[in-house]
């Protein structure tokens, strides 16, 4: 469980996050949607450590973690970033990215680097497609966005976290890519009961996925929606959608 | 026949000797992505520091290490300045190469002539002996233990830290700690070359080290025709660099324009790279 008390950020002049407070119990899958604006990065800059609360206090699991960096909160937070360029090595190849990404929380020596390697995640490889010693031997940069948006969610959740972060993590995605890594995601999520926090500008996978839904604007959590509200809610109570009509 | 011999025997040496420093180039340029200025100081610090102890009739068996040492310690001092002081990578390296300047002719004046000292090379009792013998092994080893460690679970935080810092965060890993020992090995790299060459030459100039960071750049750059990784085209590129500056003494080309001739291989070599890769690019 992480709570988070009286919680504010603030860049320069700017405050950014103004006084949060909430929970996020163990098992919860919390959707967050909100305006480009609203605080909804820093919000997970917060959570992971990158950056530090300027006033109030997060407990996760009773534990005082305000003042660690996000270094230090890595073991506890995995986060999957937009950019997919900061989920991975780009001129590693794929076996050597999830080799790496296996030292999450260990002491590194001077063992081979593939020493590592999670050798069970070979049939989860297979599934997605990136078992093949063919993709293994490529380097991550001449792997597709969907490809490497996949490995990269593998990656950040082969040490299980205490909270899993996605941030806006099929923005850059194909629609049929999207769907690819979100059903892969969902499932693994729900299986692990991985307490995951995921923001999107999609009202419908909101409505979808989320288990409950939060809406940040303006720095502040101003809604929170759980399942039995889903079916009283549409797109528009939410942040509403492109407005299509308007174009022609 | 024998001059020639003699000519290919130098160029081959030299090579050897700054094919250190173009290790030292490829692991802060290509791996940690870092444009470490400070070389230049460490591989003064290293002649100087190999100077003074040998003329104390210090074993060059201890000198070595302790110069190395110091190129490791002026790295820690770059990698200071621009971890916690948050110096940009250029300035950091120039107030590190500056400061060294002054310390170096401290330990060793501007000139120290090592006269009959027993060095490295000493080893051979004749001076004209092939020093090739000692240069090869030592080398090839150090090309060898680089190659081994930059495949261990250290070499792959390295090689992660100079593509993407929020990796070693993403994994716990503070990406600082990690900048700062590549530079310390970089630097150590380079005043371990700077001790060699004083050796090899049988005296220490402060301006030995002027352009360092340039001969190893280009070094790298032509290694970089034969492969990009880290392996004995390194080796090539550094041999291949004294071959060239070789035949411009061939074509009684005044020394004094070395640093010109270096300079404009680099740009020649950078505009056929990019000319080449266009070229590719188009193809594709």
């Amino acid at each position: 469980m992480i709570h988070f008390n009286n919680v504010s950020v603030t860049i320069g002049n700017k405050q950014i996050l103004k006084n949060i407070t909430c929970t996020i119990e163990n098992g919860d899958f919390i959707v967050i949607v909100g305006p480009n604006g609203a605080g909804k990065s820093t919000f997970f800059d917060m959570i992971s450590g990158k950056r530090i609360a300027t006033s109030g206090t997060i407990l996760l699991d009773g534990i005082d973690i305000t003042h660690l960096n996000e270094q230090h909160r890595a073991p506890y937070i995995s986060r999957l970033f937009q950019n997919p360029q900061l989920n991975g090595v780009a001129g590693m190849t794929v076996a050597q990215n999830l080799a790496l990404s296996n030292y999450k929380g260990k002491t590194v020596t001077l063992h081979n680097g593939m020493h590592k390697f999670p050798a069970h995640l070979t049939a989860e490889l297979d599934k997605v497609n990136l078992g093949s010693d063919k993709l293994l031997n490529t380097p991550m940069k001449d792997l597709s966005g969907g490809q490497r948006q996949m490995l990269a969610f593998i990656m950040a959740t082969i040490m299980p976290p205490r909270l899993f972060m996605l941030d806006e993590p099929t923005a850059a995605l194909d629609p049929q890519s999207a769907t690819n890594l979100l059903q892969f995601a969902i499932k693994f999520i729900n299986e692990h009961k991985m307490t995951t926090l995921l923001i999107t500008h999609d009202p419908e996978l909101a409505l979808t996925i989320g288990r409950k839904i939060w809406i940040l604007e303006n720095g502040q959590i101003t809604k929170q929606f759980d399942t039995r509200d889903h079916a009283h809610l549409s797109a528009s109570d939410l942040i509403g959608h492109i407005d299509y009509k308007a174009l022609v | 026949m024998l001059f020639e011999w003699l000519i290919l025997q130098g160029i081959i040496e030299r090579g050897l000797i700054f094919s250190v420093s173009v290790m030292s180039i490829y692991l802060t340029s290509r791996i940690i992505r870092f444009d470490d200025l400070s070389v230049e100081g460490s591989f003064g610090l290293g002649g100087a520091l190999t100077a003074l102890l040998l003329s104390y009739n210090i074993s060059w068996i201890i000198a070595l290490p302790i110069a190395t040492i110091g190129g490791a310690i002026a790295g820690l001092a770059t990698g200071l300045l621009h971890t916690q002081l948050k110096l940009n990578n250029l300035i950091s390296g120039i107030v590190v190469t500056t400061a060294l300047f002054s310390i170096n002719l401290k330990i060793a004046g501007s000139n120290m002539m090592l006269g009959n000292k027993s060095t490295l090379f000493s080893l051979l009792g004749d001076a004209n002996a092939l020093k090739l013998i000692v240069l090869l092994p030592l080398i090839g080893g150090l090309l060898l233990l680089m190659k081994w460690f930059l495949n261990t679970e250290c070499g792959y935080l390295l090689n992660a830290v100079g593509d993407n810092p929020q990796m070693l965060t993403n994994l716990g890993k503070n990406p600082q700690l990690y900048t700062i020992a590549a530079l310390m090995l970089g630097n150590a790299l380079t005043a371990l070359c700077g001790a060699l060459f004083v050796q090899y030459v049988g005296y220490f100039s402060i301006w030995s080290s002027v352009g360092l960071l340039i001969i190893a750049l280009a070094g790298l750059i032509l290694s970089e025709t034969v492969s990009q990784g880290f392996g004995i085209n390194l080796l090539i590129g550094a041999i291949a660099y004294q071959a060239i500056i070789a035949a411009t003494f061939e074509f009684n080309v005044d020394p004094e324009w070395n640093k010109l001739i270096t300079a404009l291989l680099i740009i020649i070599m950078i505009a056929l790279k990019k000319h080449s890769s266009f070229f590719t690019q188009r193809q594709s």
